[in-house]
């Protein structure tokens, strides 16, 4: 038996805690979730925030060559109020730092209470003014990026702005990874805003990863040099050279031109800036005929042993395509030794619209190469769907599509690599301060688009383009080297082509039968001479010779004379 | 008399609890890095090991032997607040509250001590009482322990004992018209206790009532507190992170203002966990009164149940700024080993009473 008076005396009680539990769950509610912004932000408001930059990871070459660190630097900062004697002072600063000292004397008797003297000081200043104990002087230490190879690079590594993070190219795509994060210290002010010495609270800064780059200095610095002299002697508005390893995919040098110097980058032009290696768009030409030819191999439309006519022009739909010359009668491999046009929209008739555009999409035309740079432009080949009845006729010699330098050299790449597509690449490893890799990149292949004897067939005819045909520019006495040259009319502002407007263009690769290097040269607008074979083959067979000393490529007559 | 699965349900909350304690207790640790032994954290693990021995053993005895004894704990805790007075040793709020180096708070006893003894004086008078003998007979022993705490300074455990004494008098039954009269002398009484209290303690309640009077000195607590919680939003700003509590803006964080930097660290959801716990154990501290068959049981668990509920709603209030800060801790959750000895052991005797619930046929009242 319970008493009923007890009952009701625990069951306020219970009221009266629910009560209670309601208020404190109603007041907890509406501090929490409808006030919590406001608090939040009153928290924030409340710490004093100090941050210290952190050191900004390096960028490397393949062979660990530092292409972009940080170093530290002092700014020195003068608070004349405090000064004893500030004649003295400006002398020894002046010594210090090079500076006029009547100038700095000038400067500490402006009136003004706090002045900047400089912020690029070397760091090795940092004892001499730690002996010397100028009054009013104070110095702080602080990272600037330093670019050891510039401008060699600068279109591919980009630069930092001001507060320090990433602008362009690798710094800015990067950017996340190479920053680090920055220290910081806290501490609470009190309601005069000062500093509360207790309640400082220090995070360190987080020291950013490494870049390990596929790229190699020194090829990088041939490529730059002899693209520089072709811009000079050729007077093209804009030149690009990329060098890479056709059957790895591997990027070793990638220079763009006009181009900078990203130690200043604001003394240039924001189009300097531009990676044209993967930003330019233009109308390959010739260059693309390789990959019509080994379309139509592949799919058995032509036969070695075929024999063709050219008349020196071919009707497509009511419409004359003229080829160079009339090539008269030519083998299969003629069509690409002598670039022929007719012959090879010939071969473009015979696969038909729908096959062609199949194999170009898959050789990565109008495809972009997701290489981890900021700024590619994907370019433009267009579903055979939407093709006019002419474009048979212009497609296959590399007109009425629009692709980027780093497209062409992975497309014919393929053809060094037994068919098989490899992804261009750029990084190879990102590492972290303590030297683990948290990210490795291995080459990646976007699958096989011909048969490795098509590849092969193809590259050989390629071979004897540079030995006998339209490439002769580009050979080597002794080196078996096969490549395929290209001239586009450029399109006006008329949308006509302009007949006076050319890109010329050479795609190479040596040493023969497995290339280990691809060069593409890509000059825009020419002056003088335009034929892709005689200046842009030229550039080639600089930069591959070169190479060959560089990498030490024995000549074929040398490996002959061993046995 | 079943009542197993309240039985379960007291012994699961308060093993949450004691996890959450110690959890909080280390997300605001000043010396987390110190070890074991040294650090909060680590203390407090080994307190709530004594505590649950405690609660092992007052569980186990029998209880009304207790009861039976209430006398010897009203002495034995006047005797301890008195030596506390004469021998008690400082700590850094200025306050004397230790006894044996700084290892005992005998205010924390003496919450359970004043519980058992009006269950006991309370119960002898079950035949027959006299309202206002009992009233002012009771009232005078309350208040002898009660003013030796007030005088340490402790203002928070001094009232949770004024609120045990009304409680007592409440579970016992005087008629709404007596509480009226009550409530009319204490409110007329309440301006006098202005005189008595301690200037900061003044600072406390005016602070209260304008936070913006003195928000560096009195009134920082209950901003700071306020902005902790309300930063934290629903869910949080993550274990370990939250600049109030991480930064050391909030004072006391791992003692009376826990909560606040629990809910800033794991938001609205996370102090909806600790409420929701303290709720369900307060209302199965109630049930146990409502069920225990014998007076001694009913006043025992309904006045360690007042306690609880007192002293979660006030701590929680003064962290959200609805109540002044008097310094009540968190029960089981804020750092401190007597307070959570004690809290345990209280458990233990409520769990005793329910557990042992009709086994004797004592005598039943009214």
């Amino acid at each position: 038996m319970i008493s009923r008076k007890f009952v009701r005396r625990a069951n306020f009680l219970f009221f009266l805690s629910l009560f209670l539990l309601g208020v404190v769950a109603v007041r907890v509610f509406s501090l929490q979730v409808l006030q919590g912004k406001f608090y939040r932000e009153e928290a924030l408001s409340r710490l004093v925030l100090e941050e210290t930059l952190p050191s900004r990871g390096s960028i490397l070459d393949r062979s660990g060559k530092v292409l972009a660190e940080d170093v530290g630097v002092l700014s020195i900062s003068a608070y004349p109020p405090q000064m004893d004697d500030p004649e003295k002072i400006a002398e020894e600063l002046s010594q210090l730092l090079s500076l006029s000292a009547s100038e700095l004397q000038q400067k500490f008797q402006s009136g003004l209470f706090w002045i900047e003297i400089t912020d690029n000081a070397p760091l090795y200043l940092k004892e001499a003014l730690e002996e010397k104990k100028l009054k009013g002087i104070s110095w702080k230490e602080k990272p600037v990026r330093f670019y050891p190879q510039a401008p060699l690079f600068s279109n591919l590594l980009g630069f930092v702005g001001k507060d320090r993070q990433g602008l362009e190219g690798l710094e800015f795509a990067f950017d996340s990874y190479i920053a680090g994060k920055p220290g910081y210290t806290f501490y609470e002010k009190d309601a005069l805003g000062r500093e509360i010495p207790l309640t400082t609270k220090h995070l360190s800064p987080q020291s950013g990863n490494d870049l390990l780059l596929t790229v190699d200095s020194t090829i990088q610095f041939f490529a730059e040099e002899a693209l520089d002299q072709a811009m000079e002697k050729t007077k093209a508005l804009r030149g690009v050279v990329i060098v890479n390893n056709p059957q790895s995919g591997d990027i070793l040098a990638m220079v763009s031109r006009p181009s900078f110097d990203n130690r200043n980058f604001q003394d240039f032009p924001p189009e300097s800036w531009k990676n044209l290696a993967i930003s330019m768009v233009f109308e390959p030409g010739s260059t693309v005929k390789p990959l019509v030819m080994a379309a139509a191999l592949e799919e058995k439309k032509a036969s070695l042993e075929e024999r063709f006519f050219c008349p020196g022009f071919v009707m497509v739909y009511n419409h004359r395509v003229r080829d160079i010359k009339a090539h008269g009668e030519e083998k299969l491999e003629d069509l690409l030794i002598n670039s022929c046009n007719v012959g090879i929209i010939t071969l473009a008739e015979r696969l038909g619209k729908d096959k062609l555009f199949y194999y170009l999409k898959n050789f990565g035309l109008g495809e972009k190469c997701d290489i981890g740079l900021p700024g590619e432009e994907q370019g433009l080949l267009r579903p055979s769907r939407d093709w006019s009845l002419l474009s048979i006729g212009a497609i296959p010699i590399g007109q009425e599509m629009m692709v980027t330098p780093l497209q062409l050299l992975r497309a014919l790449s393929a053809l060094t690599n037994k068919g098989v597509v490899m992804q261009p690449r750029l990084v190879s490893k990102i590492i972290s301060p303590t030297g683990e890799i948290i990210e490795g990149f291995s080459p990646v292949s976007s699958g096989e688009v011909v048969s490795e004897r098509t590849a092969s067939l193809v590259l050989e005819m390629m071979e004897k383009t540079v030995k006998e045909g339209t490439g002769k520019k580009a050979y080597i006495e002794g080196y078996r080297i096969g490549g395929k040259t290209g001239t586009g009319q450029k399109v006006g502002l008329d949308g006509r082509y302009d007949p006076r407007k050319f890109y010329s263009s050479f795609v190479g690769f040596f040493p023969l039968p497995e290339p280990r290097f691809g060069i593409i040269i890509v000059l825009d607008e020419p002056q003088g001479e335009y034929y892709g074979g005689d200046i842009a083959a030229p550039v080639f067979r600089e930069i591959a010779q070169n190479i060959i000393n560089y990498a030490g490529i024995m000549s074929d007559e040398a490996e002959v004379g061993l046995f | 008399m079943e009542n197993k699965v309240e039985d379960k349900a007291m012994v699961l909350v308060l093993i949450a609890l004691s996890l959450i304690g110690v959890l909080a207790v280390y997300s605001v640790d000043p010396l987390r890095g110190e070890g074991w032994g040294e650090s909060l954290f680590s203390r407090q693990i080994i307190w709530n090991l004594i505590g649950w021995v405690a609660f092992l053993f007052f569980s186990q005895i029998d209880y009304y032997q207790l009861v039976k004894r209430g006398w010897l704990w009203y002495f034995l805790m006047v005797l301890s607040l008195g030596a506390v007075l004469i021998f008690g040793e400082g700590d850094e709020t200025g306050s004397r509250r230790w006894l044996f180096s700084q290892s005992v708070q005998p205010s924390e006893g003496a919450k359970v001590a004043l519980a058992l003894f009006l269950a006991h004086y309370f119960s002898e008078q079950r035949e027959s009482f006299d309202f206002w003998q009992l009233l002012i007979k009771s009232g005078i022993l309350s208040f002898i322990p009660l003013v030796l705490i007030f005088e340490e300074p402790d203002l928070g455990s001094s009232l949770v004992l004024l609120v045990i004494w009304l409680g007592a008098l409440f579970v016992c039954g005087f008629s709404a018209k007596k509480w009226a009269v009550i409530g009319g002398i204490g409110g007329g009484l309440l301006p006098l206790s202005w005189v008595f209290l301690e200037d900061y303690q003044k600072d406390r309640l005016l602070s209260f009532i304008d936070p913006g009077r003195d928000p560096l000195g009195s009134g920082y607590h209950i901003l700071q507190s306020q902005i902790a919680i309300g930063a934290g939003g629903f869910t949080g700003q993550g274990w370990l992170s939250g600049t109030q509590s991480q930064l050391y803006f909030l004072p006391a964080r791992h003692t009376d203002f826990i909560f606040a930097s629990w809910c800033e660290q794991l938001g609205f959801l996370g102090g909806m966990v600790i409420i929701f716990l303290l709720g369900l154990l307060s209302y199965l501290f109630l049930v146990v009164a409502l069920r225990s068959p014998n007076l001694e049981g009913k006043i025992l668990a309904s006045l360690l149940g007042i306690s609880l509920i007192f002293q979660w709603t006030v701590n929680i209030g003064i962290n959200l700024g609805v109540m002044p800060v008097t310094g009540i801790a968190l029960p089981f959750i804020s750092y401190g080993g007597s307070s959570l000895v004690v809290n345990l052991a209280s458990a233990g005797l409520v769990y005793n009473i329910s557990k042992s619930g009709g086994k004797e046929s004592w005598k039943l009242w009214i």
